[in-house]
């Protein structure tokens, strides 16, 4: 791009650092006194700041707000300065840069405000630069038409001047365009809102907003060195409005009930399209959820919503239409049979219809339903016994029923715990899961599949002494794939994972964490015959993943950490038409150094760290924080 | 007395009620699997591609490739996470697009969107993956850096050509498998050609002279 903007974030951080040292020399009042001039003037000035370096991007977000209570008016005021870099992604760069002021008083017309506020941001890469400026200032008065014990309405009205321009400059191979426009015009906010309380256990609120802008722009459209001067008129509104009512008469049940309806309209100026652009959009939900324990034993839960949402385009053909209703239903029961005591079961039903309707691609529906069921029975004080099951079904049916697919999902879980506290944990589970899709055209029903897990784990925690943890994971898995009109694509994987985990505590600020995870699988055709009962399997892929990593800590007067992190990863894998497996090594290490202070206002947290290894070039990893409160 | 005795009464009746309906819940939960059957589908004579357990970041490409080409998703949607996926487009398209519907977006929305771009007419597509930079990993982590991608829809003689770079992520579900849980899409600084995310976002295959 032509236009290329430095790397630094403007004249924010100096400015920022001048605010800190003048704020350092007002803190301290004079010698002796106890009171400070930020304390006489009651002002509560706040300075925040992170940086954050990863391996290819950068941040840095810097905030100075300044508080004064008081006076002729309360003020608030805040300036915010953000920046990033981002060399992978097109060597991306941006700024943001706000200041906010706000004033506000009481008076006998209602709670007076001023609300200003200016804001230059932009990013560019290789090929685009972005400029948007905007400026804007408003007059606002809220007033309380109603203020009762059990009822409350308040109106707020607010209204002013913004302005903005936006440059946008773009290279798409030999071609180039820039685009320039200016706006300036009114902008208006009206908001009702109430709240009633008939009674102690019922609750209404409402709310009724718009908000509106007219703004004159003109458009500059730069192509192949031609211009266009484009001149409109933008405007926007937006009708908000939302009702929430809470009813809790008895512990049996407890109904919320919620509706919010917004619709808005923009016209404006598009400049990827060079033409005036009209946009309408709305949205709207209703939510109903009651819930009880009618007895002590049985919980119940009924959760119902349906929104709509949708963009209208006049002039780019991608308008879009989805509404979603859906039910869930939940009840829980704690039987007090000694048989049972202390066991709990749960179930659940969920019903859901989801359409979209998108200008460009096949209208649809989806129709989902699922299922689920939970029993927990201890054994004990040292044993649980739990059994989980879902069952859940998605189906698409398209109006021209090209693309109808199903989904059926099947889930099952078993586990056994034993829990000694903190001496010793463990867990034995079995999981399988089911997947069935299913394409209900022919054209498209050679790829219906059937897929089948199933995983065993054991896990286990054991605490020795000298304070010294350790935790194995054992895990199995098998994972089968079906294919329905064509058997000889059947495939079996098959995994063995292994985890080991092991704390040691050498010294009381010192502590190593080792860690191996050893992973083993393989994969191939699997054949099954229905009439004989015979199987079959050849292993067309090996793999074989190794890591081991070794963390040292050490903690230096409680406010500085050091760790140092080595780690070892190797992989191998052949396949049967290879002669030779393929090796693949990775040593990375990694030193971090992270400070921890909070002392009289000023919070501070860092950590820097480095990280080398044979395959990748050295990075620098930074994450600082730091907030100074100077009142 | 009396009255205590009467409220213990439709108590016990309350609470006897209340477990009937809960174990009649729980046993119309186990019974109502029976209705979670798919539909029938048409008969086929044809065959799709094979699935390949994604062991390997390549093998997941080579998933998507072929599914892709073949113009049924099932292995295409396979290939994300199902429990999450970020979508990240470039910032000039977004900015172009106006809208962005990507957050959330799911493994499910993916197919279906490009399902339904793939469905318009009798498109028929070419995928090229291609890796310019380093393939970037930590343990249950990996991702194809500025990883190259081409797609050429043909259509009656027509062609649009959609092209760009992509940081792809993956996670190991636990298994050894690699499955995408995060599209961070670029534009390609050295092309005029449109973003796979400007394909996702404008929802519709754009021919050039067409629009």
């Amino acid at each position: 791009m032509t236009r290329r903007r430095t790397r630094s974030c403007g004249p924010g951080p100096g400015l920022a650092g001048l605010l800190l040292g003048l704020l350092g020399t007002l803190a301290p009042a004079a010698g002796g006194e106890e009171t400070t001039l930020l304390d006489r003037w009651d002002l509560s000035p706040v300075y925040s700041s992170t940086y954050d370096v990863g391996r290819r991007d950068t941040s840095w977000w810097q905030k100075f707000a300044l508080d004064r209570r008081g006076g002729l008016a309360d003020l608030k005021s805040a300036l915010e300065i953000k920046s990033r870099d981002d060399e992978s992604r097109n060597d991306y760069r941006e700024a943001d840069n706000r200041f906010n002021l706000q004033l506000s008083r009481k008076s006998s017309l209602g709670d007076l405000s001023f609300d200003g506020s200016s804001r230059r941001r932009w990013n560019q890469d290789l090929r685009s630069l972005t400029a948007i400026d905007d400026d804007h200032m408003s007059l606002g008065s809220s007033v309380g038409l109603l203020s009762r014990t059990a009822s409350q309405l308040d109106l707020q009205l607010s209204g002013g001047w913004l302005r903005g321009s936006e440059v946008k400059e773009r290279q798409i191979g030999k071609l180039r365009t820039v685009d320039r426009t200016r706006t300036g015009g009114w902008e208006g906010e009206a908001l009702l809102q109430g709240q009633w309380e008939p009674a102690p256990d019922l609750k209404v609120e409402s709310r009724a907003s718009w908000d509106g802008s007219l703004e004159s722009s003109e458009s500059r459209h730069i192509e192949a060195e031609e211009t266009t001067v484009y001149s409109a008129t933008d405007h926007a509104r937006t009708v908000d409005m939302s009702s929430s009512m809470e009813w809790t008469r008895h512990a049996a049940a407890k109904v919320a009930l919620e509706a919010k309806y917004t619709t808005g309209f923009a016209q404006y100026y598009q400049a990827t399209r060079q033409a005036q652009e009209t946009k309408g959009r709305r949205s709207g939900s209703l939510e109903l959820h009651l819930a009880g324990d009618p007895v002590d034993s049985v919980a119940y839960g009924v959760d119902l919503t349906t929104d709509l949402r949708g963009f209208d385009y006049r002039v780019d053909p991608n308008d879009k239409l989805e509404s979603n209703r859906s039910g869930r239903y939940s009840a829980e029961y704690r039987p007090a049979l000694p048989v049972l005591r202390g066991s709990r079961l749960r179930g659940a039903v969920q019903l859901g219809k989801h359409r979209t309707e998108n200008q460009n691609t096949p209208d649809y529906s989806t129709h989902s339903k699922s299922i689920e069921g939970q029993f927990e029975r201890p054994f004990g004080p040292r044993f649980n016994l739990q059994l989980r099951g879902t069952e859940s079904l998605t189906q698409d049916f398209y109006d021209d029923l090209t693309l109808d697919k199903d989904r059926l999902r099947s889930d099952t879980f078993l586990s056994l715990t034993y829990d000694r506290g903190d001496p010793f944990r463990a867990l034995a589970s079995y999981a399988t899961s089911r997947t069935e899709d299913v394409n209900i055209p022919s054209v498209r029903a050679g790829q219906n599949q059937v897929q089948d897990d199933y995983r065993v784990t054991l896990d286990y925690t054991a605490r020795m002494p000298a304070g010294i943890a350790l935790r194995q994971n054992f895990q199995i898995s098998a994972t089968y794939t079906y294919f329905v009109s064509d058997s000889t694509k059947n495939t079996l994987t098959r995994t063995n994972r292994v985890t080991t985990k092991v704390d040691l505590p050498l010294w009381p600020n010192s502590s190593l964490y080792l860690e191996h995870i050893y992973l083993r699988s393989d994969n191939g055709l699997y054949t099954y015959s229905v009439e004989t009962g015979a199987r079959g399997y050849s292993a067309g892929a090996e793999n074989l993943r190794q890591n081991l990593s070794a963390v040292a800590n050490y903690r230096l007067w409680g406010m500085v950490e050091i760790k140092a992190t080595q780690a070892f990863n190797v992989e191998t894998r052949q396949t049967v038409d290879s002669t030779a497996p393929t090796r693949r090594e990775k040593l990375t290490f990694s030193g971090l150094v992270a400070l921890h202070r909070r002392v009289r206002g000023l919070d501070l947290d860092a950590s820097f760290e480095r990280t080398s290894s044979n395959t990748e070039e050295d990075y620098w990893t930074i994450d600082a924080r730091v907030e100074k409160r100077f009142n | 007395m009396h009255a205590w005795r009467k409220g213990s009464i439709s108590r016990r009746k309350a609470v006897g009620w209340a477990r009937a309906g809960g174990l009649g819940l729980f046993l119309a939960c186990l019974g109502l699997g029976c209705i979670f059957q798919p539909r029938t589908a048409e008969q086929t004579g044809g065959t799709g591609p094979a699935w390949v357990q994604p062991l390997s970041l390549g093998n997941a490409l080579g998933n998507m490739k072929r599914s892709l080409e073949n113009k049924v998703l099932t292995n295409y949607g396979r290939s994300f996470s199902d429990a999450i996926l970020e979508m990240v487009l470039d910032p000039t398209d977004l900015s172009d697009l106006g809208d962005n519907e990507f957050v959330p977006w799911s493994a499910n929305q993916e197919e279906q969107r490009m399902q339904g771009i793939l469905s318009q007419g009798t498109l028929s597509l070419s995928v090229t993956w291609t890796v310019r930079d380093s393939l970037e990993d930590s343990p249950g982590l990996r991702y194809y850096h500025n990883l190259g991608y081409r797609l050429t829809f043909s259509q009656g003689g027509r062609s649009a050509v959609y092209s760009g770079l992509v940081d792809l992520y993956f996670t190991d579900d636990g298994t050894g498998s690699w499955y995408i849980t995060k599209w961070v899409d670029m534009r390609d600084p050295e092309s005029a050609n449109r973003s796979w995310g400007w394909l996702r976002g404008r929802n519709r295959v754009e021919f050039p002279g067409l629009f």
